[in-house]
């Protein structure tokens, strides 16, 4: 094809963007909402994954073990800690560095403690796990080892962090699966009226010997560009939406929440990524919608 | 150039269209294809155009077979036709000139070529000064003309026209006759189909009539001649 041609075509297809500017509108409405949906969507799943993760560093486990364990016992519990699968990193805190921490913590207070008859305070392993879903069980496993008391864990944060994420990935994909469909129909309809509105012309085009790439090409250009700009204004949609949220949470809220919204993600880290995502999601939607049309409308 | 050998052709509807057409025009012949509503006139640019595939036997146009063109072919195929419509076809939203290159455009011609071709088509049929008007600016004689130089503006070998003086008055379609003829000398085969039995006795030439799907004559008529019994 000439160089003209395509042109020719291109121009074509624009042109029929503007002819056809109610319906094609409404569809770029239509895709932005989807878009900016599934863009939210995408963007939470992102930033609920990143606050799990520092959850997870924050969730630690108490071994507490039986009193009286000789250094060897201590060692040999320690090598059983470590062959947990879950198990990331251990801290050993002795009863006297306990007590000692104790009284670090209490200040001024600590001399209090000075007066006990004895140690109070158990030998303790501090436990780092990998994945905090394994939280329970986990914690189940080490209880078990020969020498251990008991094991602390505060399960509830990790429990309601993991079924988030959970839900948030589930309900996620099928938000997007079905805003997908949804924005694939509302294309093929737009392109439909097109087709329609144009369907003189299509008859004259097939009568003087347009082949069916001729004919179709103006129609794929006018959905590529309805995903185009739906996706341009979805992103600076989202881009306006997610500074302005950021800056909501991350002020006036209460220390932890604080610290775990500092790890939401910063716009411009996700900038790119979205920016293809939308780009590519926009004019694919666009351009398929189209192609599903033609396919049933327009025949040499 | 043209042959129609033992032509039928039904529709889905089972009704039966042409029955055994037997038609052959040579190159460079000026034909009249005559007969009232519903008598078949249609099918048979319907089957030159290859909107319809024959039911039975062949239509050969121009060395081709164009029963067994595949889907791909068939552009390429049309390309080599003139066609001329009795509603004119233009496009409402074009101006005259760009209704005459969008003929040339869809055949992916350059746009040097259309700068020089359209404007010598334009001229040759008195439409030159009207170039920047829309469709709906002309008179129904010009738009007619506009239709005959988007169908010559490719050079085709052959023009079908379909009852092209059917939207215009008679002084005018005489001028599209004429028009017609004109182009047919210089060599261009054309086949007109018409219901418009005055003007066919007045030009004369060959005369095919058709008349319940079967051509009931087939013969050269003076002009001015007698056609009793022909339409």
């Amino acid at each position: 094809m000439r160089g003209s041609s395509f042109r020719y075509l291109m121009k074509t297809g624009i042109r029929n963007l503007w002819r056809n500017r109610v319906m094609a509108f409404t569809s770029i409405g239509v895709l932005t909402t989807c878009l900016l949906l599934v863009g939210a969507t995408y963007l939470l799943t992102l930033n609920v994954n990143n606050m799990v993760g520092f959850v997870e560093q924050q969730t630690e486990m108490s071994v507490i073990l039986e009193e009286g364990r000789t250094s060897v016992e201590i060692d040999q519990i320690r090598t059983e800690l470590l062959a947990n699968d879950n198990v990331e990193s251990i801290e050993f805190i002795s009863s006297a560095q306990g007590l000692e921490n104790q009284k670090a913590a209490m200040g001024d207070d600590g001399i209090l403690l000075d007066g006990l008859p004895y140690n109070p305070i158990p030998d303790v392993f501090t436990v780092r796990v990998k994945d905090i879903s394994l939280t329970v069980a986990t914690q189940e496993q080490l209880r078990r080892i020969e020498g251990v008391e008991t094991v602390n864990a505060s399960g509830e944060v990790a429990d309601t962090f993991t079924s988030l994420q959970r839900v948030i990935g589930t309900v996620g994909s099928a938000v997007i699966l079905a805003l997908g469909v949804i924005s694939l129909v509302i294309i093929a309809n737009t392109i439909r009226a097109t087709i329609f509105a144009r369907r003189k012309e299509i008859n004259i085009m097939k009568f003087v010997g347009a082949t069916n790439s001729f004919i179709r090409i103006p129609f794929l250009v006018e959905g590529f560009m309805l995903g185009l700009i739906s996706a341009i204004i979805a992103f600076l949609a989202v881009w306006c939406a997610y500074h302005y949220l950021t800056q909501a949470l991350t002020t006036d809220v209460n220390s932890f929440l604080q610290a775990m919204f500092a790890h939401i993600i910063p716009f411009e880290q996700l900038s790119l990524d979205l920016g293809i995502f939308f780009g590519v999601t926009g004019t694919v939607l666009g351009t398929f919608g189209s192609a599903i049309s033609i396919r049933n409308h327009v025949r040499v | 150039m043209i042959h129609f050998n033992h032509v039928s052709l039904k529709y889905d509807n089972k009704t039966t269209a042409l029955r055994d057409i037997n038609l052959h025009v040579e190159s460079g012949e000026f034909v009249f294809i005559v007969g009232a509503s519903g008598a078949g006139k249609s099918s048979i640019i319907k089957l030159l155009l290859r909107e319809r595939v024959a039911s039975g036997g062949s239509v050969t146009v121009n060395g081709i077979n164009v029963s067994r063109l595949r889907q791909r072919q068939i552009p390429y195929y049309r390309r080599k036709l003139g066609v001329v419509f009795q509603d004119f076809r233009l496009i409402p939203e074009m101006t005259v000139y760009d209704n005459v290159a969008f003929s040339l455009r869809v055949t992916d011609t350059s746009n040097k070529f259309i700068r020089n071709r359209v404007p010598y088509i334009l001229n040759l049929m008195g439409l030159a000064h009207k170039a920047k008007s829309y469709p709906n600016e002309i008179s129904g004689g010009e738009q007619q003309r506009v239709a005959l130089a988007r169908a010559l503006v490719n050079d085709p070998p052959i023009i079908i026209a379909d009852e092209p003086t059917g939207n215009i008055d008679p002084e005018l379609s005489y001028e599209i006759v004429e028009l017609l003829q004109g182009i047919n000398q210089c060599g261009t085969t054309v086949l007109m189909v018409t219901h418009e039995q005055e003007m066919v006795r007045r030009f004369g030439g060959r005369i095919v009539t058709i008349d319940s799907g079967q051509v009931v004559f087939d013969d050269v008529v003076p002009p001015d001649g007698r056609l009793a019994g022909v339409i």
